[in-house]
Parts: C-alpha cells; structure tokens; sequence
C-alpha cells in the first residue's frame, strides 16, 4: 500500500530532526544492547530477585516470598521490539487554541513523530486515526517507507465535521485484536465522561499511554473575556463573559476534567500532558526517554 | 360533511415573514463566533442561546400568521328527521285556577299547583317533541313557541303564575293563537300531527274569538283539541285576600264548567274531552293524551362553523414568550473556526 504523499512543512521537519535526535540518545543511553524506547515496563519475565527499597509492590511474588520468608520479586525485561500502535481521536472537542495552534495541530503532531520514532527504530508501527464516524486504520508494520506515509498523511489529514465527535467505542474492538502487551498511545482530549468498561480490559492487555494536550484556556479563563463561542461538544452557540460565575463553572468543570483523566489513566507514568504551546518532539523524546530510564532502573 | 376553511386567508401570507426572517438571519446575522470545546459548561446559566429558540419564534410566527387567518371546520348538519309531536299548551291563568279543591300528599292545593308538575312531566316525557305553551285569562299570550329545548320551556312553565294575565277566560283567543303558533312553526306545511291541549277551568267568558269558532278553525287545519277540564263543579274552596294581598282565609265559592262546550270543542277538532276533578284524573287525561300519534317534523339544516385559531394561538403564543424569555440571547449563526 503506498500511501499519500505530503509534503511535511519546515517546523515539522525540524520537529521530526530533533525527536530522532532524543531517540538516538536515549538509545545510546542504554546499555549497548538494543532495546525498544516505547515500552516503560517490559513484559518478558527474567528472573527473581529480592525485594529491595523503592522496588514496586506490584512485582512482588508471594509464592516465592511465602516459600524463602523474605520479600521477592519477579524482574521483566523489556522488549528487544515492541509493537506499536498510535491512536488518534481526531474529536472536534480538539479544534481550539488560544494561541496560534490548536490542541489538534498538537497532537497530530505528536502521532506524527510517534510514527516516524516508531519507523527510526524499525518498530512495528501502526495507526488508528477516529475521525468523525469513520476510522483510519494502519496496520502495524516495519516497512518504514509505509509508516513515514501514514505519517505524512495524518500530518495532512483535513479536520472532520464539527457536529461529529470521534466515537471512541469503535476502536476498543480493533485494539483488542492485537497482539497482547502491544503499546497504545492514546492521543485524544481529556475524557469527559466515566471510563467505558472496554478501557480496563484494553489497559490490561496492553500498555496504554494517554496523551493529551493543554490550552491555558483549560487552566483559567481569561481576564475581561466576552466572547461568542460555538462549543462543538455541546452543540450550542453561546456568550463568554469574564465573572465570578464563569469562574466558578470554569474551575467545577476542570476539577471534573482532573477527575476523569485520573480515573482513565490511574498511573502517572501511563499519562502525559503536553502544552499547545510548545513543540511536542522534545516534550514526547522527554516523556519516553525518563519512562525507558526508570524501567532499567527498576529492573 | 366536515370542511375545513379559512375565513381570513390571506392572513397566511403573514407566515411568510419566517422563512424571511431565516434568510435575513443568513445573509445580515453572520456574527464572529470562535470554536470553543467545553465552553458551554463554562457559561453560566441563562446566557445560552440555543438554537431552539430562535425555532420556536419561526415557529410561533408561523402559527399566529394561521391563527390570524382564522382557520374553521363546517360542520354541515343535515336536515334531522324526527318522529313526535308539534302541540301547544293552552293554560288557564285565570283567577278560578287559585281554587284548591286538589289534593296532594294529603296537602291541599290549588288548581295551578296541581296541574304544573304534570305538565311539566308531560314536558319532560316527550323529548322528541316540539311543544310551546300558551297562556291566556282575559287574553291569551305566548309563553313559549314551540321548541325542542325542553329545559327552557319546563323553566318558563314554573314561572308561570295567576295575575300575569288580566282576568278572564278567552279560551278561543287562546286557541287561536295556539293554531297560529303551530301555523309559524310548521312552516305552512299541513298539521298532521299537531294538536292543542287545552286546560281550562272554566267557560269562555272574554277574548275576540268564540270557542266554537276557534274550534272550526282547528277542524279546518285539522289539528285536534284535546281539552281537559280541571277541577270540578259546584263549591270549592277559593282563598281570601286583603286590599295589600295577603291571604286571609279561605271561603266556599261556586264553580262552574262548561262541559258541553269543551266536548264539543274536542269533537269538532277530532280529539277527547277529559274531566279531571282530581289529581289522578289529571294525570290520566295527560297519559292518554300521550297515547296520541307521533308525527315527522324536521329541523332545518345549518351550517356551524367551529373557529381553531385558539388551537394555534395558544401554542403560538406561549412559543413566541419562550423564545424571548430573559436568556435568551440574539441568535447568531455560527462561523466554524
């Protein structure tokens, strides 16, 4: 399949030049040995060893503790590859920015340099893109001419319809397809509702990583604001005016908006917030390369 | 069958004025408007403005524009055909009906007393008939033309009272203008099936018309009297008043029929004479007076047209108050960012 060519404009390509950078260094930061950047814990049991400070609870083995009468542990190694598969929900809720990018031109960014990182480091790299009604669907693969397209062509990819949200359910069936421990990287906006039933089953089989994207908008609204506004999540026109109950309905909605993402995405290492603002190469080879660290220091 | 119209029609070109203002809305009403995800839970009630409301004003212009054309339904009625009777009632008022030689429920009463429920059950019995009363004593007058509102003409009969007419007897005036009223109620149609009850308590005594000759008229459209008697000869008790006309007691007084005349009467006229002396009699007279023959009457057709403008302007109405409501903001379109 040959995908779309487009033609990646100079912030992207500078963009792309220094997240290949972080991932070369993060790579020559290891031990020599090649081992996939993308995956924070691996899942090929090693050996045992014992319980030491600052080891993580949730590795410990009761059978082999029970049996010696001190704390043991199972160590993982990570993969040498790891499958990885980039979702986008391209939702309209992601069409804002109060500077000259929106959340949308943020996270496809994001997917675009996961993509090309996923291609660098020959990965199995695939792509789910939930626009509107409709999925786009890469399939993972290593062919890097073919991920590089994919990622040419989200990059180029045109906005769905305002009135259409990205349905978030049709995708939780494609991810259980596949192979088990993939890494998921979820870019989507903060979840407004409850967690589906699906997501516990899907962060069980795989290694999930939520990205979103943050306006300053979203921290606090801003002084003396009086505005009309078309929010695409409610489907209403309405006024924006600066006052003590604006505020107020602000800071519930963001407490609420908290709330959700933690309980999406309980673990902290699974969750990662960027700023519209700036680039996300350096924010996402940051991410990735401290997760990767604090997986061999674990381990 | 049902129509529907409008009386005012050209009103609905009134509704025009919404699609008009919708293409204003588009052409003149583009306002900036910036795409912001989650904003509507950031303004605070009642500053939304929802395009629902801006519908509702379309819609309340549409309506009221219907409702000012004043949409109706005709209901066509048909010309109903009914079996029953055309009769008048000719009673007595006269000051010899105060005579309380009747008897109810071991209470004595008077002429007037007894005769009323009776024809007022006589009234009620018949609702397929059209009956009218006619009153009369020195004179006669209409009470009621004939009619099919029962309700009413029960009302009128317990109105009726002795001293409405000055004193007297014209039983052929009465007649008279019982055949006149049935003559304007038919319609110059023949009288099958419409007849007189005359209820009298004495002998013709005033009026232009002789009984014998109001009899003849009645024979020559053939429409029978039936004529009952109330009452009875001889002495009778008859209450005493003073000059203010307060009764002060009752004194025997001498009462007298005119039999022969009121059988003649019923022959000439082909109906019955009845002698009712006491209640039962009366009621009997009555009864089989009911036994007579019904004849087909018909009421004319009309046309009734039932207004739905209220249909429309009450919705219209409550959808133009909700549209602009405090809160509601001027609609604009929005611009996608």
């Amino acid at each position: 399949m040959t995908g779309p060519r487009a033609t990646l404009d100079p912030g992207a390509r500078e963009s792309l030049r220094r997240m290949r950078l972080q991932l070369r260094r993060a790579r020559a930061a290891g031990t020599g040995q090649h081992q996939s950047i993308f995956r924070g814990r691996g899942v090929e049991f090693d050996e045992i060893a014992r319980h030491g400070f600052g080891d993580d609870i949730r590795d410990v083995d009761w059978n082999v503790t029970a049996r010696r009468g001190e704390l043991h542990r199972k160590v993982f190694r990570a993969d040498r590859e790891a499958r990885v598969i980039v979702v986008l929900a391209d939702d309209p809720a992601l069409r804002f920015g109060s500077g000259v990018r929106s959340r949308r031109d943020a996270l496809l960014e994001a997917a675009a340099l996961l993509l090309m990182a996923g291609a660098v480091q020959r990965e199995q790299t695939g792509l789910i893109h939930i626009r509107g009604d409709g999925v786009e669907h890469v399939p993972p693969s290593r062919a890097r001419g073919r991920i590089l397209a994919a990622a040419a062509s989200l990059s180029a990819a045109p906005a769905g319809p305002l009135d259409t949200p990205a349905r978030l359910d049709t995708v939780f069936p494609l991810l259980m397809t596949q192979p088990l421990g993939s890494t998921v990287f979820w870019l989507a906006d903060s979840p407004s509702e409850a967690p589906p039933r699906a997501l516990g089953a899907l962060r069980r089989r795989h290694h999930v990583t939520a990205v979103r994207v943050l306006d300053p908008w979203d921290e606090a609204l801003p002084q003396a604001l009086d505005a009309m506004a078309y929010d695409p999540v409610a489907g209403r026109l309405v006024r924006l005016q600066d006052g003590p109950e604006a505020r107020a309905a602000h800071e519930r909605w963001r407490e609420r908006r908290e709330r959700l993402w933690r309980e999406w995405w309980p673990e902290v290492s699974d969750r990662m917030n960027l700023n519209v603002q700036s680039g996300a190469a350096a924010a996402l080879a940051d991410f990735l390369h401290l997760r990767s660290r604090a997986a061999k220091r674990a381990a | 069958m049902d129509a529907f119209r409008f009386a005012e029609p050209l009103f609905i070109l009134l509704a025009l004025a919404a699609p008009a203002a919708a293409l204003l809305r588009v052409w003149k009403g583009r306002a900036e408007a910036v795409v912001v995800p989650h904003a509507a839970r950031w303004a605070p009630r009642g500053l939304r403005a929802p395009q629902s409301r801006t519908w509702a004003l379309y819609a309340a212009i549409i309506l009221l524009s219907l409702a000012a054309a004043r949409p109706q339904v005709l209901e066509i009625r048909r010309e109903a055909v009914a079996r029953g009777y055309d009769l008048m009632l000719a009673i007595d008022l006269s000051t010899s009906m105060l005579a309380e030689d009747y008897e109810r429920d071991g209470a004595v009463i008077n002429r007037l007393e007894a005769v009323r429920p009776v024809i007022q059950a006589f009234i009620t019995g018949r609702p397929g008939d059209r009956i009218g009363v006619v009153v009369f004593a020195g004179r006669a007058f209409t009470l009621a033309p004939p009619t099919t509102d029962h309700r009413w003409l029960e009302r009128r009969v317990g109105d009726i009272s002795i001293g409405m007419v000055e004193d007297g007897t014209a039983i052929g005036d009465a007649m008279g203008l019982s055949l006149a009223n049935l003559e304007r109620a038919r319609g110059g149609e023949d009288s099958t099936g419409a007849f007189i009850v005359l209820l009298t308590d004495g002998a013709n005594t005033s009026g232009a018309l002789s009984p014998a000759g109001a009899a003849a008229l009645a024979a020559h459209r053939s429409v029978p009297v039936f004529a009952v008697a109330a009452g009875g000869t001889g002495m009778a008790p008859f209450p005493v008043f003073d000059e203010q006309g307060r009764r002060v007691g009752t004194r025997p007084r001498p009462f007298s029929i005119d039999p022969e005349a009121l059988n003649a009467i019923a022959e000439t006229t082909g109906g019955r004479f009845f002698m009712a002396d006491d209640q039962a009699a009366l009621q009997e007279a009555f009864t089989e007076i009911d036994a007579s023959q019904a004849a087909e009457y018909t009421v004319r057709a009309r046309l009734a047209a039932t207004s739905l403008h209220a249909w429309l302007a009450v919705p219209a109405f409550a959808l133009l108050l909700w549209s602009i409501a405090p809160g509601a903001l001027p609609s604009r379109r929005k611009r996608a960012a």
